[in-house]
């Protein structure tokens, strides 16, 4: 039998140079403004908002004010039952991309990327015609008589929720569309073989083999969501703040960096700690494969 | 004896492909039975209709007295052993093994004992917490067998389940899956392609082609008399012949191959000249020097044209003046003596060599030989 884990080809000596545009890319690009952004949450900052090089514990301490920590906990919670729904609405589409005939995998794989040739913006205005007082599916219920008056929908946080679910849907269909796709029939039709139900054989075979990447499609629709902006603002029309918003809104009007830049940093530790315990229990499972 | 399992009559189309066509097989219980036949011959279908993983659209499949055909694959008491093993990477090996006990509900006390008992039955005890790719192959395979064994099917399916081992590990293997089988008294059925296996493995064997099973019987009934071509060939080797029938008395013909050649078989009358197709085991044809044999009806000379070793044996190709050629097989006997000019073997020194037995050792094996053969009727048969 073959060596089931194939050996890495070596690159020789100086392969590691490949790699080099992208360290210099996250070294320039993402460590490099963090530790800037790191640094002003600890500075001070003067009367006309101006940020000072002097050290201070104003906007960190900010970050317990009960104002914010609510709107903290929103994001959470909105992007928690966005990630949720995406998992839901997006694994049986993964898994039925992964799984169907090899000739026809490409061509449904372009039908989830097909909303992606329109600008994220048009897409969410379209939603806002949809779903405001004079739109379209008011104008349905009162036609129908279903409903006498039009639906607060638009500006609420259920608004919210679509849009960000309406969003990254398709990251989550992606990477479970890879591991499904990866996932060997045979260890299915063996769950079956063993008297394991539809059911059964789905809780105990096919999701624990697809773990990576619900993982990966939970962490790719949290982690956007919780810091996304124009979301919250078109469609919770400011009445639904989310954090990224109060960030936003401390780097334009507020004209109060350090406190944006506190939020920031906060944000960023609890993602760094979120993926850091994400990737331990994937690592564990990859060293059983 | 009881059937355990019965095909009645079962077709299976994939698209435009008939992979199964009208298949009637009764497979009695405690036996083992391998479905022999190239790839694509359909007998990997057969397997998965038997499994439940795919269903009939024609005919019916019986499990054990019962029409099981819409039966789903996680309601019926068969097991199949993976070509692949696909073990289940994110568990140990016990977690594999208790896997088919959990669905089934068994409760964990039961459950451990019998885990156990299977994981000592197939001898990979000490491995209980080690997960699949930290197994050899042979290893995995005895998994499989554990995990599939432990819930006591009435039936074990097994797809080639020695085609992933390396020549040695397959030998001991067939023979401890047979000494298996006959411990645990369950159905087997092997598909395999290597019809080796197949006759070290099986009671029964069902030679597969086309989507239709050319012929089943008994291990010895397959080899020795093959009804088609195509089993003679692809089971074990055969010099396949085209002859034409020269006269028939009684049971017997008489038969014409090439230009030189006059044979006669076993079987029933058919019209004179008729044109009928011959498989002669190449064991089965006898030779010798031809100054050694005496010239009677019946044999017939021909020249070596090749010999190929293969360890034991020596492969020898003939070919008569008439053009006709003639697959055959020696023992190998010590190099020297298959090299060596042909000189009288004694086994007692001291008698005078012209009253001694001849010892068979010496035999033709050279290329450049010429060798007088023959054949017994009873091995010359006659195929479709």
């Amino acid at each position: 039998m073959a060596d089931p884990t194939p050996r890495k080809r070596a690159l020789g000596p100086f392969g590691g140079l490949l790699a080099a545009p992208l360290f210099v890319w996250l070294l320039a690009l993402v460590v490099l403004p963090n530790l800037i952004l790191i640094g002003y949450a600890f500075c001070d900052r003067d009367d006309l908002g101006q940020v000072v090089p002097r050290f201070s514990l104003e906007a960190i301490g900010r970050l317990a004010d009960p104002t914010y920590v609510r709107i903290l906990l929103r994001s959470l919670w909105l992007s928690g039952i966005a990630t949720a729904a995406c998992l839901l609405f997006g694994y049986p589409v993964g898994y039925y991309l992964g799984r169907a005939p090899e000739r026809w995998r490409s061509k449904l794989l372009v039908l989830v990327m097909i909303p992606f040739w329109t600008s994220f913006l048009v897409r969410t205005y379209a939603w806002m015609i949809l779903l405001r007082s004079e739109g379209l599916i008011n104008a349905l219920l009162q036609y129908t008589r279903l409903t006498s008056a039009p639906v607060d929908m638009l500006y609420t946080e259920g608004a919210v929720l679509l849009g960000l679910v309406y969003a990254y849907l398709p990251f989550t269909i992606l990477p479970i569309y890879a591991s499904a796709e990866k996932l060997d029939g045979a260890l299915v039709e063996a769950a079956y073989d063993l008297g394991a139900s539809p059911w059964r054989a789905f809780v105990h075979v096919i999701l624990p083999l697809t773990r990576p990447g619900i993982v990966a499609a939970a962490l790719f629709v949290f982690i956007p969501s919780i810091g996304m902006f124009a979301i919250a603002d078109l469609m919770g029309g400011g009445r639904v703040p989310l954090v990224g918003n109060v960030i936003q809104n401390q780097f334009g009007q507020g004209r109060n960096w350090p406190f944006g830049a506190a939020l920031g940093a906060g944000l960023l530790l609890m993602f760094v700690a979120l993926l850091a315990w994400a990737l331990r229990k994937d690592g564990e499972e990859a060293l059983h494969r | 004896m009881e059937a355990m399992i019965e095909l009645r009559g079962v077709s299976k189309r994939y698209g435009a492909v008939d992979a199964v066509r009208d298949v009637s097989l009764s497979i009695p219980s405690g036996e083992i039975l391998t479905l022999l036949g190239p790839s694509g011959s359909g007998k990997t279908t057969l397997l998965r209709l038997i499994a439940g993983f795919e269903t009939t659209d024609v005919g019916s499949v019986w499990l054990d007295g019962k029409d099981v055909t819409r039966v789903p694959a996680y309601e019926r008491d068969v097991h199949l052993v993976f070509q692949s093993y696909a073990l289940f990477p994110h568990l140990s090996v016990a977690e594999n093994v208790a896997f088919g006990l959990k669905m089934r509900g068994v409760a964990k006390a039961e459950r451990e004992k019998r885990v156990s008992e299977a994981i000592e039955l197939v001898q990979i005890g000490g491995m209980e917490k080690r997960r699949p790719n930290e197994l050899s192959g042979g290893q995995r395979q005895r998994v499989a067998l554990a995990r599939a064994l432990v819930c006591r099917p009435k039936v074990l399916l097994l797809d080639e389940p020695l085609s992933a081992l390396d020549a040695k590990l397959r030998e001991a293997m067939q023979v401890e899956l047979k000494k298996l089988q006959q411990k645990v008294g369950i159905t087997f059925v092997f598909v395999t392609h290597d019809q080796e296996s197949a006759l070290v493995l099986s009671d029964r064997i069902a030679v597969v082609n086309q989507g239709r099973i050319e012929q089943q019987g008994s291990v010895a009934e397959i080899y020795d008399r093959p009804r088609t071509a195509f089993v003679a060939s692809f089971v074990g080797d055969a010099n396949i012949f085209r002859a034409k029938v020269l006269s028939h008395a009684g049971a017997k013909l008489r038969l014409s191959i090439g230009k030189d050649v006059e044979l006669v078989a076993n079987h029933p009358g058919r019209t004179i000249g008729a044109e009928v197709t011959v498989a002669i085991r190449p064991e089965k044809i006898r030779f010798g020097f031809e100054e050694d044999e005496p010239q009677m009806d019946g044999t017939f000379l021909a020249t070596v044209e090749q010999e190929i070793f293969r360890g034991p044996l020596v492969q020898l190709f003939l070919r008569t003046e008439g053009g006709v050629e003639i697959e055959t097989v020696a023992a190998a006997r010590s190099a020297e003596r298959q090299t060596a000019p042909p000189a009288k073997q004694t086994w007692d020194p001291a008698a005078p060599d012209s009253e001694l037995p001849r010892i068979s050792g010496r035999q033709p094996s050279a290329k450049g030989d010429r060798v007088r053969w023959w054949v017994n009727r009873d091995d010359v048969v006659v195929v479709e």
